[in-house]
């Protein structure tokens, strides 16, 4: 019985790792894309003035929890600029700290996510996220697969509470949500 | 139609084409000119309205193009529906892969595989315009937008009807204006030309050209009429001096008519009052020398028959002057006469009376002429009579008659191979009392070859003598009949 039930662990083990390298790579795919999404929203997103500390100073992509992109994403921004300005990555603990990101990737849940976005409150960040209650909880951007494609649901209003001005060119590719979500 | 019938054409019809051809050719040029400026601004506006869409969807398709969402740059690109002149249009991304397309009327066409160059495609027949898309200056792919130039085509069509249109209008225009305003230019000329005409058909230099204005035709009018007055005056004194010369040649004839008539009175009484008296002389001279002979020595012989041979020598020369005067006077009858049949009754003659010569007589054929018999007869005596006369000295004499053409006249002559004459006196050779030889060598009266001009003459026609001295001499005679 024990052997049994061994066996079957070890073969419902086996199975799952399968499952999970499949899973694994998949997600490299589908990272790389939202890499390079974080990577483009700037090129549609204007920031107050007072965002940057100059005009050669970088634009941050700032992670804050959870890090899905591994180094992805650094190798995706490697180089890279936007509008003259170095494109660098960095990643934090708090978020008080990360309201000096310009784009944020909050990979958080729950009542740890409500409570970062609410301390980023005022601050002109961009705040991007995948979690289910993300633009409930105020979140501007909403990574969310759409027919087997990464997309995104907008929520202006959020976007506008930062200070921030999202073109509509990007609004036109988006789902827009209100604060509920819907 | 052709230049003859150009030239032919009046003037006023000249004048009218040349107006209308002047202002259609004109109108035309300026059309041609304002058609190509038109053209190229119609052109450039159409490429400025492509390229503006081609920015305009160009700018709106970056973010779909980053956020690599076709559907929203189909959506993007639809938006060239607005356009109907645009057929197609396609983005390609930086790869050169097409993303999204759009077509009009939802018709495939063929897109080009691969962008090409930015700019316009100036190979493409239609209106083909490759433009970047950029992200401020970075590139992330291409835009391409062909426009077909439908519009382009309709406006030349309107452009050419209105044109057309006013090419026509104004050659109708010009054609009626032309054939009113002609009037002031041309009427004096027409004027002119239907006197002129009225003028040279009636020949009535009476009449007068219409003077207008007093521009260069009022002077030509004025200088026409009076070329007429100067002809009508030249026509006036001209026919004045032909009455008087008419009068005068009239009186002139009337004058030597009579001279003429009683000069031949004279001669001729003259003539035959003298052979009576010479008769007398000649009788009684040889009564004389029948009669008394016997009783005379031979010197007193002689001397009678002197002179019985002197006063022979002088009737002959008064009936020769009779027959001369006569040749004047009678009437002539023509009728057909054969020279040949009475050469041939003179030769005979000829010979009967010197029958110890050996003459060789040729006559041609086809000697029929229209004149007097007896005329003709007289002139044959007198020139047959001469050649045999002159060829006297000839041993072996020989006389012809002929016909020969000459300057495409029937020429009629006799040649002898006689004595000849210099021809330095051929004018003299037919002045009666002419002679050109001396009596001793050749006996005459100088009347015979007077006699046969005068007779030749009064049949309309001509003589003339060519000789050699030596050699002969050939008497030409023509006889118009």
């Amino acid at each position: 019985m024990r052997a049994t039930r061994i066996s079957l662990l070890l073969l419902s083990s086996f199975a799952l790792s399968f499952a999970l390298t499949s899973a694994i790579a998949e997600d490299s795919v589908e990272f790389k894309i939202k890499a390079g999404f974080l990577y483009k929203f700037p090129q549609f997103v204007d920031w107050p003035p007072e965002a940057f500390g100059g005009a050669k100073a970088p634009l941050i992509i700032g992670v804050l929890g959870d890090d899905p992109f591994g180094d992805v994403l650094d190798k995706t921004v490697r180089d890279r600029e936007v509008e003259g300005r170095k494109v660098v990555v960095r990643r934090y603990k708090s978020a008080q700290s990360a309201r000096e990101a310009h784009v944020l990737y909050i990979g958080l849940s729950g009542e740890q996510l409500a409570s970062s976005i609410k301390a980023l409150e005022g601050a002109p960040v961009l705040t991007v996220g995948e979690n289910s209650a993300f633009n409930k909880d105020g979140g501007a951007v909403r990574f969310v697969v759409r027919d087997d494609r990464v997309a995104f649901n907008i929520n202006p209003e959020a976007a506008k509470r930062a200070g921030l001005k999202i073109r509509a060119q990007l609004l036109k590719l988006a789902r827009i949500v209100d604060d509920q979500g819907e | 139609m052709s230049m003859k019938r150009l030239r032919d054409l009046s003037i006023k019809w000249k004048m009218v084409f040349t107006i209308t051809v002047v202002s259609m050719v004109a109108l035309l040029v300026a059309g041609v000119l304002l058609f190509s400026y038109e053209y190229s601004a119609v052109h450039s506006m159409m490429e400025h309205d492509v390229e503006a869409i081609a920015n305009l969807s160009a700018a709106n398709s970056t973010a779909a193009l980053s956020f690599d969402d076709p559907k929203a740059a189909e959506d993007t690109l639809s938006a060239m529906a607005a356009k109907p002149a645009i057929e197609l249009a396609c983005l390609y991304d930086n790869e050169g892969r097409v993303f999204a397309a759009y077509y009009r009327n939802g018709q495939k066409e063929q897109l080009p595989e691969h962008p090409g160059p930015d700019g316009f495609d100036r190979n493409s027949r239609k209106l083909s315009l490759f433009s970047p898309v950029k992200i401020k200056s970075k590139r992330i792919g291409t835009l391409y937008v062909q426009s077909d130039l439908s519009q382009l085509t309709d406006w030349l069509k309107a452009y050419a009807a209105v044109s057309g249109g006013i090419v026509l209008m104004n050659a109708a225009l010009a054609f009626v204006l032309a054939s009113v305003l002609q009037r002031p230019f041309l009427a004096p000329i027409v004027g002119l030309a239907v006197t002129a005409r009225k003028v040279s058909t009636n020949k009535d230099y009476t009449l007068r050209g219409e003077k207008q204005g007093d521009d260069e035709l009022g002077f030509l009018v004025d200088q026409f009429n009076e070329m007429l007055a100067q002809i009508q005056e030249r026509d006036k004194a001209l026919e004045e001096a032909r009455l008087e010369l008419e009068q005068r040649v009239e009186a002139r004839t009337r004058d030597l008519k009579e001279a003429n008539k009683e000069l031949e009175a004279f001669s001729y009484s003259v003539a035959h009052d003298l052979r009576a008296p010479l008769r007398g002389i000649d009788g009684f001279s040889q009564v004389m020398l029948e009669d008394y002979g016997t009783q005379l020595d031979a010197t007193g012989q002689d001397y009678l028959q002197r002179i019985r041979k002197a006063t022979q020598r002088m009737a002959q020369l008064l009936d020769d002057m009779l027959n001369l005067s006569k040749v004047t006077r009678v009437n002539i009858t023509l009728k057909e006469v054969d020279l040949a049949d009475i050469a041939k009754s003179i030769i005979e003659d000829l010979r009967r009376h010197d029958a110890k010569r050996e003459v060789e007589f040729i006559v041609g054929k086809d000697l029929c002429v229209k004149g007097d018999a007896g005329l003709l007869r007289i002139v044959l005596e007198n020139l047959l009579g001469n050649a045999w006369k002159f060829t006297g000295k000839q041993p072996q004499a020989r006389i012809e008659l002929g016909m020969t053409q000459i300057d495409g006249k029937d020429t009629y002559f006799v040649r002898d191979n006689g004595a000849g004459f210099d021809m330095t006196y051929a004018s003299k050779l037919f002045g009666v009392f002419h002679r050109l030889h001396s009596a001793a060598d050749f006996p005459g009266t100088g009347v015979g070859l007077a006699t046969v001009q005068r007779i030749i003459n009064r049949h309309g026609g001509n003589i003339r003598a060519e000789a050699t001295v030596g050699k002969g001499a050939t008497f030409y005679f023509t006889l118009p009949g």
